[in-house]
Formats: structure tokens, C-alpha cells, sequence
């Protein structure tokens, strides 16, 4: 092998190396960017019943996700139902009325207490967020719908319907607002992920150039 | 009409042997140009030395030639005397060496222009007065504001050595900041030199031994300068202190008031102050403000400090102290090194982290104390350790496996209040009532908050939603609820660890830890077969007991409750296992049990040990 052969190899492998290196980080901050929207319920627990009292869409850097725990907690499920009536999410969660309450002695040592129950409580239960989610519904264990509520002022397309019409009575400017940083917050993520694909597949293409380029030269030896 | 040509010849020559006999012609190779005097004074000639003095009427034009070929004269006339401080006066004067380079000068310029010295060309208004004699040229102009000289030859760049001064004694502008005492030219650079202490921007040099300290606003390592230098860029807050000389640099005290992230929270007694102890093959401190963290970059950062070689840091009213001799680092408890910025006994700490620390050795540039790092907290502590996040200083009294530090988080140092601690944890700290009020208002009981969720993994810390302080928590002594939240009991003006510990291991297990612990303590056995105390007995509380036991304890107290063989029953190592595996405890603190008890604590070996009670985690 001549020293000109070897220095190319040798500036293929470093150009290997990095490109390597770039998919991988790549790849790392995909998987930061993983970010997601989500509904966060406000649900009311009262011996058995559930209510939803009010419904926000957060956005979260970590997956939200509700307590599951039968030792525990009686799990009940939730759906997210879109304006087709297609079932866009089915996730469960625990009911959380559970405490323990812990009693001490004179010398500060934990004498007395146990696991109590609460009749009535209210927790929040987090559902992945759908841009045409229209309802939420909330089912016992038993699988009895026992709640429901319209999260259609959340979705995309009621949003830019509501826009286009004229004279319609207009919602309250802060909740508008808030409506459009939500899907502000979803067009970046979007974007970014399309910008890194695209910088992806490039990166992908010309590695497997670069990995079929040896046996090429091998041919022409 | 007959013109006579005679006259004309005869009154032509008259003139021409007139200037022959009243100019003199130096024409001398200068370098890569040209020099060329056109005068009509007497010189006297002495050393291979012509000296020029000027009297009112005088001048004296040098023609140079730069290196791009442009051919300029330089006129010295309307040259006048001036008097020194003591009273003496000086008469104007050039002196030229056979080369024709102006080598010594005394004059006050009449007049706006160029005048040479040397080889640089220096624009001067009028009412300069100039000294310029063996390289050193001192300057005094009207006004504040220098024009550096420019150079003949750049082969003999920078042979001169500018000093500049103010007539009126009110300063010299050097960048934005106006300097009095003078301010130096050489080759390029500006320095100072003549000043026991200065004010610069946000901070003092203090400089008795007058070591030329060159002054730059690019914030950089350089080590091209021959000399002390300082090198400031307020905008990306870096400030780097160097001396690439056998020679320390001038002390430098940090203000209040800085572009460099230092918070003084106590600015009439937090002290803080550098001192660069000079190497020829370069020193320096570099102090840079540091980037915040979070989605809204909303957690400020302490500066960070990289030095290499010798360097002082004085903080409170001790030191941290590096000593290229025998390439150690020093923490000094009592008394500062820095003589030219004395600490008084109760000055106090402003918080930083020495996180880069080099030593050249052979030529070659090596970390000095590998990966460890030097904390400087708020509250008057500086510690080794690894990892600027926290550093442990000490353990609480009451709880020998919690600890206290420093942290290079701002909030830790500086914002020890409900509002700081919510920030940073994102739980709600609620005070339910008077005594919960009063609790929180304490700083210290803040950093013991802080301190009791540093000690617990990430991921439990994340369970705990919301922490309700009472004076008495209504029917018990604390509550953990399946919402997240924990209601403890402050009402003697202190919350118990071990108890607050014992509630969070509840929240681990309503959330199932890390997804299995329910089968892992429960299914396994665990649960019946590490009973801590007779509490233990009641549904749902061996685990929490169990941690309560030995979250927070000591060696000696875990080996007193689970015996001095402890490490050889397999339930309490399984346990153990279990309780990191599921976010009971950190991995710092198995390796600390494990470790005194001379088990291993690698992965495998955790995982070996749930596997000897039949959880197979693989």
C-alpha cells in the first residue's frame, strides 16, 4: 500500500469517525427534544365518583405520567376521543385518595398510625395531548363511564375555525393566548424534528457512501 | 527690452551657495526607509550623537521613508521650552544618532502634528511636553485621550516605551475608564505601571512594586505579553490575571459591583481578592461568569475559576493558595495572603468554584489535582471535591449521613428562602400555619430543606409535589398522601429528618419506585424479614422504617440495629439493593453502606444480591 493510500484512508476513517459522531449526537439531542404536550385534568374523587373539574394543556421536557399502583389506589382509565369519534389515547391511572399518617412518642419514635383512605380528594391525572382531541372521558374500574368533558377549545383545527369566523362571541384574550403558545410550542417541535431529520438522512447517505468507498478501492487495486 | 542673464546666473548661485551654507543634509540608511533632515539650526556633534537646539524660531524637517514607499517630512519648529516640577527649566532639543533616528528629545509642541521619536510617529496637540531619552518616552498631553503611535519599521517595532500623562492630572481615558497616573504604549499594548492602586472598571489593582501590567478589554489568555497583564471583557463577564514573568503580578480585588456573575450579598464585608505569583512559562487566573441552567435558564451558576501555576485567592479571612514549587494547593483557614488588600477577621465569602487548575510541568501543561475542584460557598466554607454541584462540608449533628456544603448553584448560596427552594425543587412548600411561617423564614432551615432532598435520588425527589410545615399536623406527628404532598410537624422550630425520610419512603411506594417494587419488597419477602423496630409491623411501614433507620444514620447505628455481621444476611443486603433500585437511596449512599461493610456496590453485585432472595432483575 503506497503512503498516498494510507493518508487517504487514514482522512476517510477520521471523516467516518466524525460523521459518526455527529449522528449520534444527533440522535442524544432527539431524544431531548422529546418533549411533549400534554392535558393535565383536574379531577374531583368523591366515593367513587369522578369529576373533571378544569383541563389545561402543560408541556413537559419529562414524560407525566399518573400513579399506577393496586396495592394501592383503584385504577380507573381515561380516553381521549377526537372530532370523529376515533379513540385517540386509552391510558389508565390510580385513584389517589390513599394517606398514611404516622404518630410519635414522647422520645420522637414513630408509635402509631396507618394507611387511611379519604372519601374526597382531588389529584391531577395527565393525558397526552391530541390537536384534535374533542373529548375526554373517564371510566371506573368496572369500565361505567363516569365522566366527561369537552376539550375542543384545545384542539387545532376548532382553534382556527373559531379564527375564520366573524362576529362569533371571541374568548377570553389571555385563554386565546395561552391556546396559541400551545400550538406555537407544537410547530417548534415539528420543526426542529424536520430540520434534524432531513440533516439526519443526509449525514445516513453519505456514511454509506464512505462505507462502500473501501471495497471500491479494493476493485480498482 | 534686454533681459540680463548675468544677473540672473550670479543671483541664482548667490541663493544656491546661500542654502548650501545655511542647511545641512543627514542622509542616513534608516532601517528598511529613509531618513533625511533638512535644518538650518548648528548642531554639535559629540558620542556620534548630533544634538539640535531650538530657540524660538527653529526648524527642523526629517524626511522618512515608510516601508510602503510613501515618503513624508516631519517638521519640528514653534518648539518650546518648559519647566519641570522642581522648577527647572528645559530648553527644546533633538537628538539624532548616526542613523539619523531621533535617540533623545525634550521639547512642548507648539503646535498640532507628527513628531518622531524613534521609530514610532506620535500625533501630538499642542502644549504637549515630551521626555523621550534611552527608548522611554514620556509624554504629558491637554486633554484625556491618547493616539497610539504608529511605526516606521517593523522590524524595530516596539523599541519605545510611551508614557502618557494628562497635563491637568485628571486622567487618560484607557477604553471606557479614565486612569490617572499615567498609561503606557508599547509595542501595541497598553499598560500601567506608575500607580500604587487603581480602580478599573469593577475592580482595584494594587500594584506598589510597579510591575508593568499590560490592559486589554478582550478577555484572553495571552502569553505574549512580557509582563503582568490583566485582560477584561465585561460583556461575556471574563476577566483573566496573568504574569508571564518570574514575577508576581499586581493584587486584584473584585467590587460589588461586577460583569463577572460575583454576587455580594454582604458588600461591606465580602472580601474577595486574586494575586497571580508570576512564571516564565505563563501564569493566570481566569475568572469567567458562568452560563444558568434550566429550560428558562432560570438557575443562575457561580463564576468558575481556571488558573495555571501560582495564584492567590483571598476569601474571608482566609486563602486558597497554589504553589508551583512543590504542587500543592492550599485552603489557609486563618489569614490572608494578599498584603495589598487586608481582610479584615469578619469579612466574609462570596461564592465561586475553582474548577480548572493546571501546573506546567516540563514544558507541558497537566491538571493539578486531577478532577478534583475547590468550592467557595456564601457562608464563609471552602471545600475540596469532585462534583461543583455540591460538595460536602460537613454532616448534621443529628444525622451523620446528611450533609451540608457548597453548591455552585446561586439559589444555594444566595436565595435561601421558600421562594429559592421551590424554584429549585419544584415542590410547594406551603406554610400551613404561624410556626410553618416561622420555620421557613429561617435561612438555615431552608439549606436543611435543601440539604434533605440532595440526599435522596432524583427521581424521588420528583414524588414529592408538595410539603405542608404545621405546628402539629392534625392527629399525627406527619402524613404522606398518594397526591405527593407530605405534611410534617415544625412547631418546636425543627422538622425531624429520619421522620421526613420515613414519609418519603411512603411516597416511593405509592408510586411502585421504579415500576417493580411491589413484587421486589413485597412479593420477594423483604418486607417480613427486615423489621427495623415494632412499627415495622403495621402494613406499609417496613420500608418506610427501614429507610428511616438508614437513610440518614451512621455506620455504628446501622450495625447496632441489624448486627455486627449485617453485610451476611442476605434480606437486609437485599433490601438495600431493592431500595436503590427503586429510588430510596442514592447510589453515593449504597456505596457509603456497602462500602464501610465491605461489600461491593458495582451493579452486578446489587443485582446479585436481590437475585440471592429470588428477584431476577434481567
Amino acid at each position: 500500500m503506497t503512503i498516498n493510500n494510507t493518508n487517504k484512508r487514514g482522512k476517510q476513517l477520521k471523516v467516518f469517525v466524525h460523521l459518526v459522531l455527529s449522528i449520534v449526537f444527533i440522535l442524544l439531542f432527539i431524544g431531548f427534544v422529546n418533549a411533549e404536550l400534554y392535558y393535565s385534568l383536574d379531577v374531583y374523587y368523591d366515593n367513587g365518583n369522578i369529576k373533571i373539574r378544569n383541563v389545561d394543556v402543560v408541556f413537559s421536557n419529562e414524560p407525566l405520567e399518573n400513579i399506577i399502583n393496586e396495592k394501592y389506589f383503584k385504577t380507573y382509565n381515561l380516553e381521549v376521543i377526537d372530532i370523529n369519534r376515533d379513540k385517540k389515547e386509552a391510558i389508565a391511572f390510580g385513584v389517589l385518595n390513599k394517606f398514611f399518617y404516622d404518630s410519635v412518642n414522647a422520645s420522637g419514635e414513630i408509635v402509631l398510625g396507618g394507611l387511611q383512605e379519604l372519601e374526597n380528594v382531588s389529584f391531577i391525572v395527565y393525558a397526552p395531548y391530541h390537536d384534535t382531541g374533542k373529548e375526554i372521558i373517564i371510566y371506573d374500574e368496572n369500565g361505567n363511564k363516569i365522566s366527561e368533558k369537552d376539550v375542543s377549545s384545545f384542539s387545532k383545527i376548532i382553534i382556527e375555525e373559531l379564527g375564520k369566523e366573524d362576529g362569533k362571541e371571541e374568548e377570553d384574550s389571555k385563554v386565546q393566548e395561552v391556546k396559541k403558545s400551545v400550538f406555537d410550542i407544537k410547530k417548534i417541535i415539528n420543526y426542529k424534528y424536520l430540520i434534524l431529520g432531513v440533516i439526519l438522512v443526509i449525514l445516513l447517505l453519505i456514511l454509506i457512501y464512505l462505507i462502500n468507498q473501501p471495497s471500491q478501492l479494493k476493485k480498482k487495486r | 527690452m534686454k533681459v540680463n542673464y548675468k544677473f540672473f546666473l550670479i543671483a541664482i548661485c548667490i541663493i544656491g551657495v546661500g542654502i548650501i551654507i545655511q542647511s545641512q543634509e543627514i542622509a542616513n540608511q534608516y532601517g528598511d526607509g529613509r531618513v533625511k533632515v533638512d535644518t538650518r539650526i548648528e548642531k554639535k556633534t559629540a558620542n556620534g550623537l548630533d544634538t539640535y537646539d531650538f530657540k524660538a524660531d527653529s526648524s527642523l524637517t526629517v524626511h522618512y521613508t515608510s516601508q510602503n514607499g510613501a515618503s513624508k517630512p516631519v517638521t519640528y519648529s514653534q518648539l518650546e521650552s518648559f519647566q519641570l516640577k522642581n522648577g527647572e527649566n528645559v530648553a527644546p532639543y533633538l537628538v539624532f544618532n548616526e542613523r539619523g533616528k531621533i535617540v533623545e528629545a525634550k521639547f512642548k509642541t507648539g503646535k498640532e502634528g507628527d513628531y518622531i521619536l524613534g521609530n514610532e510617529i506620535v500625533k501630538l496637540k499642542k502644549g504637549s511636553i515630551v521626555s523621550f531619552k534611552d527608548g522611554k518616552a514620556e509624554i504629558k498631553i491637554p486633554g484625556d485621550k491618547i493616539e497610539p503611535p504608529s511605526v516606521i519599521n517593523s522590524k524595530e517595532k516596539g523599541e519605545t516605551s510611551f508614557m502618557y500623562d494628562s497635563l491637568d492630572g485628571q486622567g487618560i481615558f484607557l477604553g471606557a475608564y479614565k486612569i490617572k497616573g499615567g498609561v503606557g504604549f508599547e509595542n501595541g499594548n497598553y499598560f500601567i505601571q506608575n500607580q500604587e492602586q487603581l480602580e478599573l472598571g469593577d475592580i482595584v489593582i494594587a500594584n506598589p512594586n510597579h510591575i508593568k501590567t499590560f490592559i486589554d478589554f478582550k478577555g484572553i489568555i495571552n502569553g505574549g505579553y512580557k509582563g503582568a497583564y490583566i485582560s477584561m471583557d465585561r460583556e461575556r463577564g471574563v476577566l483573566v490575571l496573568g504574569a508571564n514573568i518570574e514575577q508576581a503580578g499586581p493584587a486584584v480585588k473584585i467590587n460589588p459591583e461586577n460583569a463577572y456573575g460575583y454576587y455580594f450579598d454582604s458588600p461591606n464585608t465580602d472580601h474577595m481578592a486574586f494575586k497571580v505569583l508570576g512564571n516564565k512559562d505563563g501564569s493566570y487566573v481566569m475568572i469567567r461568569k458562568s452560563a444558568p441552567l434550566g429550560k428558562n435558564q432560570e438557575f443562575k451558576i457561580v463564576p468558575e475559576i481556571e488558573h495555571l501555576n501560582q495564584f492567590i485567592m483571598d476569601q474571608d479571612y482566609k486563602s486558597v493558595y497554589y504553589n508551583s514549587k512543590n504542587e500543592k494547593m492550599y485552603l489557609r483557614p486563618n489569614g490572608n495572603l494578599i498584603k495589598e488588600f487586608p481582610a479584615s477577621a469578619d469579612s466574609t465569602t462570596v461564592a465561586t468554584t475553582i474548577s480548572g487548575s493546571f501546573k506546567t510541568k516540563n514544558s507541558r501543561i497537566e491538571r493539578v489535582m486531577e478532577d478534583m475542584k475547590v468550592g467557595v460557598g456564601n457562608y464563609n466554607e471552602i471545600v475540596f471535591g469532585k462534583n461543583k454541584r455540591f460538595m460536602r462540608v460537613k454532616a448534621y449533628k443529628d444525622y451523620p449521613r446528611l450533609y451540608t456544603g457548597v453548591s455552585d448553584l446561586e439559589i444555594y448560596n444566595y436565595e435561601l428562602t421558600e421562594a429559592g427552594f421551590e424554584k429549585l425543587t419544584k415542590v410547594n412548600v406551603v406554610a400551613a400555619d404561624s410556626s410553618g411561617t416561622a420555620y421557613l423564614s429561617k435561612q438555615s432551615n431552608i439549606r436543611y430543606l435543601f440539604d434533605l432532598m440532595n440526599s435522596i435520588p432524583t427521581q424521588q425527589a420528583r414524588m414529592l409535589k408538595r410539603l405542608k410545615l404545621y405546628d402539629q399536623v392534625s392527629g399525627a406527628y406527619a402524613r404522606a398522601y398518594s397526591d405527593g404532598t407530605v405534611q410534617m410537624t415544625v412547631g418546636r422550630g425543627y422538622m425531624d429528618g429520619d421522620t421526613w425520610r420515613h414519609e418519603m419512603a411512603h411516597q416511593v411506594d405509592f408510586n411502585g419506585g421504579s415500576g417493580r417494587f411491589n413484587s421486589m419488597w413485597y412479593g420477594s419477602g423483604i418486607d417480613r424479614n427486615v423489621k427495623t423496630s415494632s412499627y415495622s409491623y403495621n402494613g406499609g411501614e417496613t420500608v418506610s422504617e427501614w429507610l428511616a433507620y438508614t437513610g440518614l444514620t451512621s455506620d455504628k447505628q446501622i450495625k447496632n440495629m441489624l448486627g455486627e455481621n449485617w453485610q451476611n444476611n442476605k434480606w437486609y443486603r437485599a433490601a438495600f439493593a431493592v431500595g436503590w433500585h427503586n429510588y430510596l437511596y442514592t447510589h453515593e449512599r449504597i456505596a457509603e453502606i456497602f462500602g464501610r461493610a465491605g461489600l461491593k456496590y458495582d451493579k452486578e453485585s446489587l443485582y446479585r444480591y436481590m437475585s440471592d432472595v429470588g428477584i431476577n432483575i434481567k
